[in-house]
């Protein structure tokens, strides 16, 4: 109810106060419009953080709705953003988002953040204090701390918030959650998710080139909290996914749209241990290549939750690089396992099966003859209008109006779930002489973000920022 | 029995007819030289094929057996073969098995083969077929085909036979043994062998450029059965075991180590289907490498083995190039599982057990009951362990086919080739994995999506006939297997 306030009072300061505010009097009421037209005033003005790449195609959802307006772009690298700033002609350039939201928060209501995942939580945050509504790319953060904070403060501040995994306003996960809620395979017990990713080149080490940084780009902008650092032709604008520095490697890039069917569907929260083993790669023999400050190039994560309310322990397997699971005996020898790219999602109860593939397609019980005995009735409301369209719409709701498919209360626990996968693999590589001592089970306590049995795993729950990129969490 | 007179006439003739034939003189009957040596002529006599690394230790140990001759020594590069022929000064040296063999035949008793692994077959096979005993390194063939027929050659030709996975020898596999036959873990249903092998490169593309072939290699001998292809540097001495041309990946380096003890205490035969996964490399943003020539980075390959007599089936998986599978709830967080990089985990509908590489270190999970559950040795020993793998084969060729001693090796080919064909059953499916069919423009590969069915007893894989194709490979023309 606030935050419908704030949004009018933000609105009509904006028309107040701001240089486009004699445009003001123009302003068209909707009945004289006519039907399916959005007057100007009841359009949600949005600025887009990072513009190029998923950041330009999450801005062209938004558009499809009739009451978005994409009043602002803001990108670090002019190249990235070309294509964007031809789409939105309207839309006023910034590079740095710090600017952008001191200089424009009247005319802005929501922001979306399309950044690497480094930038995500300070960007994010810095929006939610202005009480702006925010749409921020999975993974929500590249911290489990950040993530805590972001789901916080989305409460605190009263903002409308949407993860960017869009397989979460899909069919096919609300059918699982039919299927699981009707009881049709008990209890869940083990999960397996598994994806043929990274895509990219991946545990091969920090570039070693020295690289002239483009005149486009502005590289200490592109860093941002992140530790100062040369940069490196390979970083920008996809490869920084697989450094420590900026990226979140296959987790992070997949977790959130594979984990997320299972996740929803058996009501998971923090886990309570991890643990990992990663590929090695040799260029010489006998010796590994030891690449700390790389994602691996395939790894195998298992986490347990704690059973609730008399419910059993749900483990989480979690294989990417192409490392799949075993085929479930009830999955047929020439039956697909998960989808045809290499992903999927096997749920497994106390009395039967599920799997789906990436972003919860095709779901299907097991075995496949299930499908057409099992009827359960549709109880969950689908989302026609789509992941972007949804937001939009509950932005203009406002606070608490509408229900969202991965609003953070729900996407920060999804994320420091991937985010714990990460832990577990950078603590992997913690070396001591010739000794790894992180290659172990990592204890959780969740509730004080602490992993309990292996001090040294706890720089990865919340990592320094750079001088002058401090956030003030509380 | 009757291979005791054979290897008797076989030792006779070779005093009467070998080039060494005069030296015959000169042997000191045993009763001179008094208790504890052996007479020259009681030795086993041994040709090694391929006498550089692993070739040469498993040399010297047959050597430090103190029954052991080496008498001749092959190998197709004459700087692998330095330091053997160093050692064994006395011993003829051949660049050709077939010609050492087809020349010495009459004179050698034994032959140990440790070449790479396309040569494995060949090479053992004929000197079976000319009834030599063999002990053959790990994994006893390239192809499941090769590893078929020399198990039955072994009784066909009635020679004693041992594969070079010495740990099968250990004290440790015997402990799993007996805890695993006095019930204490139940009847095991799943098992999980892992290691972080491969330690060379893999997952690569083969080189195109080629390299002149040195001078001490013998490159077209070293082909042997492979296809005629060009030579390029650091295929050998190592290296090969990432080329499916030549050796068998991580699988074929480490499998028959640490799947030997699940063999042993599972009582395994064929498995029924296998699957696998393997871990994809990417060359640049959304370009992934496709290598088929070469074994993956890293692999998990599930094969299933149906229960006997009621028992339950055996899910069993091998994980390779660090990928491990998850750690029991049993062990504690802070605890190793396996050796750290390598094991073995059995778990069955009492409990679990686990060990390292070749079986070490054997622990019953918690790790607590290692120490309170006391059962009975129900499975000899060897003596000396794995090192006594060695020196137990030595003794078994001299007492004889069928004696308690060959009966007792182990890892005698009826128990090797069925760990082989297992082992080589992961590699048929990673293979399997990389199978290309072009439909239109479309690339599709028809092995990644499905359980691969096999029919053990006649070989053959049912529900994919390209797969087929790597039961049995191709040999280059003028190589046989002579089957």
């Amino acid at each position: 109810m606030k935050k419908k306030n704030l949004i009018n009072n933000s609105r009509r300061e904006f028309l107040k106060n701001s240089s486009v505010a004699a445009a003001g009097f123009f302003i068209v009421p909707r009945h004289v419009l006519g039907r399916g037209f959005v007057a100007p005033s009841d359009k949600l003005s949005i600025a887009g953080i990072g513009v190029g790449g998923k950041g330009q195609s999450d801005l062209a959802e938004f558009s499809k709705s009739p009451k978005a307006n994409i009043a602002f772009l803001c990108d670090v690298d002019e190249r990235q953003a070309a294509n964007s700033f031809k789409r939105f002609p309207d839309a006023k350039h910034y590079k740095d988002w710090r600017e952008m939201l001191d200089k424009e928060h009247k005319n802005i209501d929501a922001v979306s953040v399309s950044t690497p995942d480094n930038v995500h939580a300070v960007a994010a945050f810095a929006a939610m204090q202005l009480g702006k509504h925010v749409y921020v790319q999975k993974p929500l953060t590249h911290d489990i701390y950040e993530a805590r904070m972001l789901t916080e403060a989305a409460k605190r501040y009263k903002v409308v918030t949407q993860m960017g995994n869009q397989g979460a306003s899909g069919d096919g996960v609300r059918q699982m959650r039919e299927w699981y809620n009707a009881g049709i395979i008990g209890d869940a017990t083990a999960l397996y998710i598994w994806t043929n990713r990274p895509v990219w080149p991946q545990g091969t080490g920090y570039p070693t080139t020295k690289d002239d940084i483009p005149k486009e780009l502005d590289w200490d902008l592109w860093l941002g909290p992140a530790q100062t650092q040369d940069y490196h032709k390979e970083f920008v604008p996809f490869s920084w996914r697989g450094f420590w520095a900026f990226g979140t490697g296959a987790l992070g890039d997949m977790g959130c749209h594979l984990i997320d069917p299972a996740f929803k569907t058996v009501g998971l929260g923090y886990p309570s241990e991890v643990e990992c083993s990663q590929v090695s790669i040799y260029e010489k023999m006998w010796t590994p290549d030891y690449f700390p400050e790389s994602c691996p190039a395939a790894s195998s994560i298992k986490l347990k939750f704690p059973g609730k309310d008399g419910k059993p322990d749900v483990k989480m397997y979690w294989m990417d690089g192409g490392i799949r699971p075993e085929r479930p005996d009830e999955l047929g020898p020439d039956e697909l396992f998960g989808d045809r790219d290499g992903g999927g999602v096997l749920i497994e109860g106390t009395k039967g099966k599920m799997m789906c593939g990436t972003y919860g397609s095709e779901p299907r019980l097991l075995p496949a003859s299930r499908n057409q005995e099992v009827n359960v009735p549709k109880t969950l409301a689908r989302v026609p209008e789509g992941h972007y369209v949804q937001w939009v719409n509950a932005c203009i709701a406002g606070y608490g109006k509408m229900e969202l498919s991965s609003s953070f209360d729900y996407a920060g626990p999804l994320t420091e779930t991937i985010l714990m996968g990460n832990l577990a693999l950078r603590s992997w590589n913690i070396k001591n002489g010739r000794n790894f001592p992180g290659r172990k089970k990592l204890l959780w306590d969740a509730v004080n973000m602490k992993i309990t049995n292996f001090d040294e795993a706890n720089q990865f729950v919340k990592r320094e920022y750079r001088s002058g990129w401090e956030a003030k969490w509380v | 029995m009757k291979k005791k007179n054979q290897v008797s006439d076989s030792r006779r003739e070779f005093l009467k007819n070998s080039s060494l034939a005069a030296a015959g003189f000169f042997i000191v009957p045993r009763h001179v030289l008094g208790r504890g040596f052996t007479a020259p002529s009681d030795k086993l006599h041994i040709a090694a094929i391929g006498a550089g690394g692993k070739g040469a230790d498993d040399i010297n140990q047959f050597d430090k057996s103190g029954k052991a001759e080496i008498a001749y020594l092959c190998d197709v590069d004459d700087r692998q073969a330095v330091d053997s022929r160093k050692k064994f000064p006395k011993a003829k040296y051949y660049k050709d098995f077939r010609e050492m063999l087809s020349k010495e035949g009459k004179s050698i008793e034994a032959v140990s083969v440790s070449t790479p692994d396309h040569t494995h077959a060949v090479a053992a096979m004929a000197a079976m077929q000319l009834n030599k005993h063999v002990y053959v390194q790990k994994p006893l063939t390239h192809d499941i085909y090769e590893a078929r027929m020399l198990t039955e050659a072994a009784h066909r030709h009635k020679v004693v036979t041992q594969m070079g996975n010495q740990g099968s020898s250990g004290d440790g596999v015997r402990q799993l043994q007996d805890w695993y036959n006095a019930g204490i873990i139940g009847d095991v249903h799943t098992i999980y062998c892992y290691t972080d092998r491969p330690i060379w490169r893999q997952g690569v593309a083969r080189p195109t450029t080629t390299s002149s072939i040195p001078p001490e290699l013998d490159f077209d001998l070293w082909l042997g059965t492979a296809p005629k292809k060009d030579y390029f540097e650091g295929v050998l001495p190592f290296n090969w075991r990432g080329w499916w041309d030549y050796g068998t990946g991580a699988l074929g380096d480490m499998a028959c180590h640490i799947m030997a003890p699940a063999f042993a205490v599972a009582g395994l035969g064929y498995p029924v289907s296998a699957e696998c996964s393997v871990a994809t490399k990417y060359i640049e943003n959304w370009n992934k490498a496709y290598y088929p020539d070469s074994g993956p980075i890293a692999s998990h390959i599930t094969l299933i083995f149906k229960g006997k007599n009621g028992k339950p089936d055996v899910e069993l998986h091998w994980m390779d190039g660090g990928i491990q599978p998850t750690r029991p709830a049993e062990l504690g967080a802070n605890e190793v599982m396996g050796d750290g990089g390598n094991g073995v985990i059995f778990l069955g509908t009492k409990g679990k057990m686990m060990a390292g590489t070749y079986g070490v270190d054997p622990k019953l999970l918690p790790t607590s009951r290692t120490n309170e559950v006391k059962v009975p040795k129900t499975i000899a020993r060897v003596p000396g362990g794995d090192d006594g793998h060695y020196a137990a084969w030595v003794e078994a060729a001299i007492a004889g086919y069928g004696s308690d001693k060959a009966k007792n090796l182990s890892s005698h080919f009826d128990i090797a080739g069925p760990l082989t064909e297992s082992v080589l059953m992961g590699n048929l499916a990673i293979r399997s994995y990389d199978i290309q069919k072009k439909k239109g423009n479309d690339t599709e590969y028809p092995g990644r999506f499905i359980k691969l069915l096999w029919d053990g007893p006649n070989m053959k894989i049912t529900n994919f006939d390209d797969a087929n194709q790597f039961v049995k490979r191709n040999y280059r023309d003028g190589w046989s297997l002579g089957v």
